[in-house]
C-alpha cells in the first residue's frame, strides 16, 4: 500500500506536471472530483513498491511506544484494485502478524489478518474500518488504500499552506461504515500532493488533523512523504508514521499477495 | 521421535539429493535468532484429589532461527521449544515446533519439514483441524510439530494443499503429580495401535479453500491417517493402574463455511468420519456479532454463540458432544494490545457448566502478561458404587467397557483371573480395590466427561519476555 489513498494516501501519492486539462464551467463538485482524479492519475504506473515504516504512538507529552512494519504494494491492472501486504516486525509479541488487503473499486475491500501464534488466517469484516489501527490514531480506513469512488467531492477555495498554493477540497465518504462525515484536504497545485487533511467525526466535530512532510520524488514521478503526523484533538494523543527505504518496481507480482505469502511474510 | 527425526532428515535431504550441501549451506548463513521466555504460575482453588500441590509453576523457553536465500524464494525456520514444569515431570518436555524449509514457486510452494498447521473457522472447537497432535499437557491450544511435505497450489479455483504426513506423534498427558489429570494416569510409554496403523505411518491429507462470493468462504478437506484422538483401555493392573491410549486409523471429510456481512459472522464446521471402529459425524455452527467502537470508545466487542453436536452423543471422547458455547471478546485497540475473552460452555443434557476468562496486555515493549481463570461451575459428579459388586456391574453395563465394547473380553478375562486368584469373595470385600473400581466406573460413565478429567478451578498467570 505504501499508504496511498487520496487522503492520507494522497499524501504519499504525487504527480507529474502533466496536468489534467482544465474544464470549463466546472461546478464545485466537479472541480473537487477533478482535483482528486488528477492526483490519482499522477500516481498511475507505479507498478509496485516496498517500504519500511515506523509508527510512534504519543500521548500529550511523550512517545509511549513504537511499532515497526514492512509494507509491499502492487498496482491493480485495469479495473482491478491495488493489493497490499503489511507485516509487523515489532512489538516483538506481534512479530509476524500480517495484514493482506485486496482493494476493489466496485465493492468492499477484502482484508485478511494472519496470527502467527495460532497459524490462523482470519478474514476481517469491512465494518471494522473506522476502528483504530494497532492502537494508533490512524484508523483502518486511513491506512488501507482507497479509491476515488469511495468519496464524493466539493472544491471549497484556494489557499496557501506553508508557502505552497493549494486547492482546499472537501470530501464525503460514500460508505456508511466510515468513521467520518467529511474530510477537508489541502492539495498542492504544483504536484497534487495531500499536505494536510482535517477529519470530522460522525458527530461532525473536528476529530483529527493529518500533516505530511519530508516529500521526496521517486522514479522521477511519484512523490511520497517521509513523515506523517496524525493528531487527535479530542484525546490529545498523536501518532507519527515514518517511511523509509521506499523502493519502486521491485518486481512484485500477484503471487506475493495471496494467503500463502501472508503466512510467510517477514 | 528418533524415527520421525530421521524421516524428516531424509525428506529434507532427499528432496534435493543431487547436492545436499547446496541446501544446507544457505540454511546456516545470514540467519537471525529470536527467543522468548515465559514464566507460568497456576493457583488451584483446592488441593489435588490425589495429593497434588495447589501451586504449579513452569518455565517456557522458545527460540526461533530464520533465514532466507535465493531472493526470498527459499525460507528456513527452526523453532525448538522447551517446557519445564516444577511439579509434573511428564509436563516437562522438549519439542521441535518448527523445522521447515519453504520453497516458493510462481503459483505454488513446497513446505518440507516439521511444522504446525491450522484448519478451521469456528471458535470453541475446530473439528476439521486434524493435521497436528494436541500438546495436551502444555495447554488446550498447543500443538506438537508434525513432520510433513506440503505442496500448496494457488489456482483460479482457490487454494489447494496436499500433505504427506511423515510419522505420527502421540498425545501428551499430565503425569501423576500434575493437575487436570485423569483419575487413573495415562500410560504414554505403551500406547497401542490398531492393526491398520502405527507410529511410523505415512498419512495424507488435502484441503481446498475458496471464496464462493463476496461474503462466503468455504473449505473442503480430506484426511486419511492416524486419529489424533485416542481411545483408552484399562491395563487391569490393580497395583499399577493405568489407562492405555489406543490409536486407530480414520478417514475424515471436513467442511468449513464462513459468511461475513457487516458486523455479522456465521461459521460452520462439520466432519464425517469413518474408521474400523465407528462411523459418525460432528458439527459446530456459530453466529457472531461485532460492535465496533463500543459506546464511542475504541473498544470492539464480539458476541459469539456456538452449538456443537456429535452423532455419537455420550460416546464421543471429548466433552463438547452436545454443548452450547457463549463467548464475548473485547479488543481494546490500545497501544498495549489489551484483549479480554470470556467463554461459557453449557451442556443442557448433563448440566456441565464451565466458565473461562482470559486477559492479555503488553506491559512494556518486550513483556507481555496473560491471565486465565477457569471455573467448573457444575461438573455433574457421577454416583459411584459403594460395593465392588455394584461397581463391577456398572462397568460391565457401560458402553465403553461392557458388552460389544472394544475391551469387553479383557474385562471378562481380568475378572475371571481375579476370581481364580482371590476367590469369589473379593467382590464383597470393600477393602479390596473399591477405590480403583470406582475410578474405572467414573470413566465408564460416558455422559460425564468433565468429571473424568480432574476439573479444578484455577487461575493462571503468564509473563512472557521477548528477545
Amino acid at each position: 500500500m505504501l499508504i496511498k489513498n487520496n487522503k492520507i494516501a494522497g499524501i504519499l501519492v504525487s504527480f507529474s506536471l502533466l496536468v489534467a486539462a482544465p474544464l470549463f464551467a466546472e461546478t464545485p463538485e466537479e472541480k473537487g472530483y477533478n482535483i482528486f482524479k488528477a492526483a490519482e492519475d499522477r500516481d498511475e504506473g507505479y507498478v509496485d513498491n516496498e517500504a519500511d515504516m515506523l509508527m510512534i504512538l504519543m500521548n500529550k507529552q511523550e512517545a509511549t511506544s513504537e511499532r515497526e512494519m514492512s509494507v509491499k504494494g502492487l498496482e491493480g491492472k485495469g479495473d482491478e484494485g491495488d493489493m497490499s501486504l503489511m507485516v509487523f516486525l515489532s512489538p516483538k509479541d506481534q512479530k509476524g502478524t500480517a495484514l493482506l488487503t485486496h482493494q476493489h473499486k466496485d465493492r468492499d475491500d477484502d482484508q485478511w489478518l494472519y496470527l502467527p501464534a495460532l497459524k490462523r488466517v482470519k478474514k476481517i469484516a469491512s465494518s471494522k474500518k473506522s476502528g483504530p489501527f494497532m492502537g494508533s490514531e490512524f484508523s483502518f480506513e486511513d491506512i488501507g488504500g482507497q479509491s476515488i469512488e469511495d468519496y464524493t467531492y466539493k472544491y471549497l477555495r484556494d489557499e496557501t499552506y506553508e508557502g505552497q498554493d493549494c486547492f482546499v477540497v472537501e470530501s464525503y465518504p460514500v460508505d456508511k461504515n466510515s468513521g467520518y462525515t467529511r474530510i477537508v484536504t489541502w492539495v498542492d497545485k504544483e504536484h497534487y500532493r495531500t499536505l494536510k487533511a482535517e477529519f470530522y467525526d460522525r458527530k461532525k466535530s473536528h476529530l483529527k488533523t493529518l500533516t505530511a512532510s519530508g516529500f521526496k520524488q521517486y522514479e522521477g514521478k511519484f512523490w511520497r512523504p517521509g513523515e506523517m503526523l496524525m493528531v487527535n484533538h479530542q484525546t490529545g494523543r498523536s501518532t507519527i508514521l515514518k517511511q523509509n527505504n521506499i523502493k519502486f518496481k521491485t518486481g512484485l507480482s500477484e503471487s506475493d499477495f495471496n494467503k500463502n505469502s501472508l503466512k510467510r511474510a517477514r | 521421535m528418533n524415527v520421525i527425526r530421521s524421516v524428516l532428515w531424509c525428506a529434507l535431504v532427499g528432496a534435493c539429493s543431487s547436492n545436499a550441501h547446496a541446501v544446507l549451506e544457505p540454511i546456516l548463513e545470514h540467519g537471525e535468532w529470536s527467543a522468548e521466555t515465559g514464566l507460568e504460575y497456576r493457583y488451584f482453588k483446592d488441593p489435588g484429589e490425589f495429593g497434588q500441590s495447589q501451586h504449579a509453576a513452569a518455565v517456557r523457553l522458545s527460540a526461533e532461527y530464520f533465514t532466507s536465500w535465493n531472493d526470498d524464494m527459499d525460507l528456513f525456520t527452526f523453532r525448538p521449544y522447551l517446557l519445564l514444569d516444577f511439579q509434573d515431570s511428564e509436563r516437562t518436555h522438549f519439542d521441535i515446533r518448527e523445522a521447515l524449509w519453504i520453497h516458493v514457486g510462481e503459483d505454488w510452494e513446497l513446505r518440507s519439514g516439521v511444522t504446525r498447521v491450522f484448519w478451521g473457522k469456528t471458535e470453541f472447537i475446530n473439528l476439521v483441524d486434524v493435521i497436528n497432535q494436541q500438546d495436551l499437557v502444555d495447554g488446550d491450544d498447543e500443538k506438537l510439530g508434525q513432520p510433513m511435505i506440503n505442496l500448496s497450489l494457488v489456482h483460479d479455483w482457490g487454494l489447494f494443499d496436499f500433505y504427506l504426513l511423515l510419522g505420527f506423534r502421540e498425545r501428551t498427558y499430565p503425569g501423576t503429580d500434575g493437575r487436570l489429570r485423569t483419575p487413573i494416569p495415562v500410560d504414554t510409554d505403551n500406547a497401542q495401535y490398531s492393526s491398520d496403523t502405527g507410529p511410523n505411518d505415512i498419512d495424507w491429507a488435502a484441503r481446498w479453500q475458496r471464496p464462493l462470493n463476496d461474503y462466503v468462504e468455504m473449505g473442503l478437506s480430506l484426511f486419511s491417517g492416524v486419529d489424533r484422538e485416542p481411545w483408552y483401555s484399562f491395563n487391569f493392573d490393580l497395583d499399577n493402574p493405568m489407562l492405555v491410549p489406543n490409536y486407530h486409523h480414520k478417514d475424515q471429510l471436513g467442511v468449513e463455511l464462513e459468511f461475513l456481512y457487516e458486523g455479522w459472522a456465521v461459521k460452520f464446521e462439520a466432519v464425517g468420519v469413518s474408521s474400523a471402529r465407528e462411523e459418525y459425524w460432528a458439527a459446530v455452527t456459530g453466529i457472531e456479532y461485532s460492535f465496533y467502537g463500543l459506546f464511542g470508545t475504541n473498544i470492539d466487542m464480539t458476541l459469539i454463540t456456538e452449538f456443537m453436536h456429535d452423532s455419537r452423543e455420550d460416546l464421543a471422547p471429548g466433552y463438547l458432544e452436545h454443548d452450547i458455547g457463549i463467548g464475548g471478546r473485547f479488543s481494546f485497540n490500545d497501544e498495549y494490545d489489551t484483549n479480554m475473552l470470556g467463554g461459557f460452555l453449557w451442556d443442557p443434557d448433563t448440566e456441565e457448566k464451565v466458565i473461562s476468562l482470559e486477559f492479555e496486555r503488553r506491559l512494556y515493549s518486550d513483556l507481555k502478561l496473560e491471565i486465565q481463570a477457569v471455573s467448573v461451575l457444575e461438573r455433574g459428579t457421577p454416583e459411584v458404587a459403594d460395593t465392588n459388586v455394584e461397581a463391577i456391574a456398572d462397568i460391565l453395563n457401560s458402553p465403553l467397557f461392557g458388552d460389544d465394547a472394544f475391551s469387553y473380553n479383557e474385562v471378562v478375562e481380568f475378572l475371571a483371573g481375579l476370581i481364580e486368584d482371590e476367590g469369589l469373595q473379593f467382590i464383597f470385600d470393600p477393602n479390596f480395590g473399591l477405590d480403583l473400581l470406582q475410578q474405572v466406573q467414573r470413566m465408564a460413565d460416558t455422559s460425564r466427561k468433565i468429571s473424568v478429567i480432574e476439573s479444578d478451578d484455577y487461575i493462571q498467570l503468564k509473563l512472557t519476555y521477548y528477545y
